[in-house]
């Protein structure tokens, strides 16, 4: 049967008028994914910043005063929230979660120092967060390594025969390309994007197909003269135009909101990022033609997309430093390449000969779902 | 009364072990799901990096081998200044290391020698590790070259002061994204099917008409609402009681420091608590599927204002309002309490008086509501 254009209008319209007249479904498209973006957005901040501390003093000399000074003067990353007396105060507050890292100095310190013995800080880490911990265990050593380098430099001079303790050897000039400050909003919000998008239009898209399947609606087309393109085609197209203007919406929050740049050509990410979100809703399609429950349906999308997504997609983690079966695991969505090219084109200003293996994984996603939910779609009953 | 609260409650047991699709999910995400959600780690091992040495000298090849373990793999030995945009641009490389032409000649005249790092701030998480770890690594060696420079290495007869680092993580020492992945996902998984099977046991006699046959036993509103939670919290314990002692403590290795008998107290009152949320959603929708997706709808803001991924204290202020009204969030810092730090129940008694408050807060409303709508 030849594709007609005026059957698969009429029904995208029935499907646009039946949206309209559904709260569940208003909800779902337009008012949930926003709260959502909200959420991850703001929810998911990576950098440990202000993390609060706690001191434990136990030599309290102007020396000792001069080490917590460091970490008081080191501005953004710690916050001095208790000057404990003793261990036990500290401990409890750490216990309770008040403070993320502890510092110790111990008795002597002071004296230790200046015969010239080395001296041991303890520095006891909170790892419940083991990657917030990893980040403040980080800015601990390298503010005490400074610390230390100073002491050694200052005992080099006062002792006779050593000409005035030079320069630092190795001065590391460290610098992030694309994102300076390593800001986490530049990393995580564009990513975001991609993984809202995985939340809601497959949902949706598969109980709007399972839902006539189960209430026996779909009978009516069964004996109608609709082609299953036109149909199914018809069918989605509202809940990709909708996504899409989802999509749309949450780059602006992220480039207005959230100070993201775009460095690359917004022309190349929303035209391809069309044919993500087509994807993503081609895959809650295919859920529904293969399944006839509705619940079973959104379980299957639900645990077969959103989970892997949260997981495998390269959303926290670079997939270059995952495992090969979590990296092989990354294959297998569309939003491990959507991700990829949101960063690329936003952050780092990619061209498009860096785009490739994203864009035709998108497209492979869209076409491939699509024209499988198609073919594997029976017009007939049982 | 006593009696048909029992066969109400048996009815309810026979119809979830008759649901194998349910008891499937519920046994899924308490098992596989859980243990998956711990494969993954945000640490950086072996991350590859890319060297571009213009001095090539022993002294730069030092630092190019202190760099190697365990943090780093270099995959890239450049030649070319053009070729490091490329490596960045593409994501081969995250890290590119530069030593310039004069390293070792401004080292053996005592002026700084310059070593320059360029991270790709796209993936800031990984790079800013990344930074630290190279800052660390610098900061030993420059300890190390001063020492000698100065002659003052420590030996037998010379000491040195120093202030060295005896950096300890307390709780997991080990830092493995695994535990808590694992653990929290643990926690999630719990909410979800908690609030999905109390509502799906009602809302499934709303959709087969059976709830009709319900209201005219002699059975009363509070009794049938206790029919249908009393066995859902005897599952939902069961269920958790296998995710820690099969999954969790054997196969993804967490130590339970705490008491068990704390820890399972605590779960049986979360559960009860987000039983309210479950009643709530089984008054406003009318089928399984409308019951699936309000069931997504409240849990995903539980989950992220609870701090289960990150520290409370990273979000921004007005989200640190709202996380002290999240059950998830006093039943976290309870169970991570109990489970990974030994905390005694007395001692985080504010947590388990606003676990308690807003469990009967939200459980009042659910059984209002729940008397409103079926009667």
């Amino acid at each position: 049967m030849r594709f007609c254009f005026r059957r698969y209008l009429a029904v995208m319209r029935k499907e646009f008028l039946e949206l309209k007249r559904n709260h569940i479904f208003f909800l779902m498209t337009i008012l949930a994914p926003v709260i959502f973006y909200f959420l991850f957005a703001y929810g998911l901040p990576l950098d440990a910043k202000n993390s609060p501390m706690g001191v434990v003093d136990l030599d309290k000399t102007a020396t000792s005063r001069e080490l917590i000074d460091q970490f008081e003067n080191a501005t953004d990353l710690f916050n001095l929230k208790v000057v404990a007396n003793d261990y036990d105060e500290a401990v409890r507050e750490m216990n309770l979660g008040h403070i993320r890292v502890i510092l110790v100095i111990p008795t002597y310190y002071s004296q230790k120092l200046k015969k010239g013995i080395p001296v041991e800080v303890q520095v006891l880490v909170d790892g419940a967060y083991p990657n917030t911990a990893s980040l403040m265990g980080g800015y601990v050593d390298a503010i005490l390594a400074n610390y230390s380098s100073q002491v050694l430099a200052k005992y080099a001079a006062t002792r006779p025969g050593y000409a005035a303790a030079d320069a630092v050897p190795i001065e590391l000039m460290a610098s992030g390309w694309y994102n300076s400050a390593f800001r986490s909003d530049d990393f995580m919000v564009p990513a975001i994007i991609a993984l809202v998008m995985i939340f809601f239009p497959p949902i949706v898209a598969t109980i709007s197909l399972a839902r006539e399947k189960e209430s026996g609606s779909i009978l009516n087309m069964y004996c109608s003269s609709l082609s299953k393109a036109e149909y199914l085609l018809g069918k989605m197209t509202p809940y990709v135009l909708i996504a899409y203007a989802n999509f749309l919406l949450f780059l602006a929050f992220t480039v207005f909101i959230f100070d993201v740049p775009v460095r690359g050509s917004l022309g190349i990410l929303c035209f391809f990022s069309f044919f993500y979100v087509a994807s993503v809703v081609a895959i809650g399609l295919f859920v529904a033609v293969m399944l006839n429950s509705q619940v079973a349906a959104i379980l299957v999308t639900f645990v077969g997309t959103v989970m892997p997504s949260f997981l495998f997609s390269g959303f926290m983690v670079p997939i270059s430093s995952m495992e090969k079966n979590a990296q092989s695991m990354s294959w297998i969505m569309p939003t491990t390449f959507e991700i990829d090219m949101l960063r690329k084109i936003m952050v780092k200003g990619a061209g498009f000969s860096y785009l490739h293996k994203d864009v035709a994984m998108i497209l492979l996603f869209c076409f491939g779902f699509f024209g499988l939910s198609i073919r594997l779609f029976k017009k007939r009953i049982g | 009364m006593g009696f048909r609260l029992y066969i109400l409650m048996r009815k309810e047991f026979l119809q979830f072990f008759r649901n194998l699709p349910l008891i499937i999910i519920v046994l899924y995400c308490m098992t596989i799901d859980v243990y998956s959600a711990g494969s993954i780690s945000m640490d950086i091992h072996d991350y590859p990096l890319a060297v571009y040495d213009l001095s090539k000298t022993e002294e730069s090849r030092q630092v190019i081998e202190d760099l190697r373990e365990p943090f780093f793999q270099i995959t890239h030995v450049l030649q070319q200044e053009d070729e490091i945009e490329p490596i960045i641009e593409s994501g081969a490389v995250a890290v590119v290391v530069i030593f310039p032409e004069d390293f070792s000649r401004k080292m053996g005249a005592g002026e700084p020698a310059q070593m320059q790092v360029l991270l790709d701030g796209s993936i800031s998480n990984s790079s800013e590790l990344a930074a630290g770890y190279i800052a660390n690594i610098v900061a030993r060696r420059n300890i190390e070259l001063m020492m000698t420079k100065w002659n003052v290495t420590p030996s037998a007869e010379q000491v040195v002061p120093q202030v060295v680092s005896a950096k300890r993580n307390w709780y997991n020492p080990n830092l493995l994204d695994r535990w808590n992945f694992s653990l929290m996902e643990f926690f999630v998984d719990l909410t979800l099917i908690g609030i999905l099977l109390i509502a799906t046991a009602m809302v499934n006699e709303k959709q087969f008409g059976t709830i009709e046959q319900l209201m005219v036993t002699p059975l009363r509103t509070w009794e049938i609402m206790v029919a249908k939670i009393v066995p859902m919290v005897v599952v939902l314990f069961f269920a958790s009681f296998i995710s820690i002692f099969v999954i969790l403590v054997p196969v993804t290795g967490i130590p339970f420091q705490g008491s068990v008998v704390a820890f399972f107290f605590v779960t049986l009152l979360y559960v009860t608590a987000i039983s309210g949320l479950g009643l709530m959603i089984s008054t406003i929708s009318s089928n399984l599927s409308d019951t699936v997706l309000f069931s997504i709808l409240v849990l995903v803001p539980i989950m992220f204002l609870s701090g289960a991924f990150v520290p409370m204290e990273a979000m921004p202020n007005w989200m640190q309002t709202l996380v002290h009204f999240s059950p998830l969030k006093y039943y976290i810092d309870l169970g991570v309490g109990i489970f990974l730090k030994g905390n005694s129940l007395i001692f985080m008694w504010r947590e388990l008086v606003a676990l308690t408050a807003i469990g009967a807060v939200s459980f009042t409303v659910g059984a209002l509501r729940f008397r409103k709508v079926f009667r």
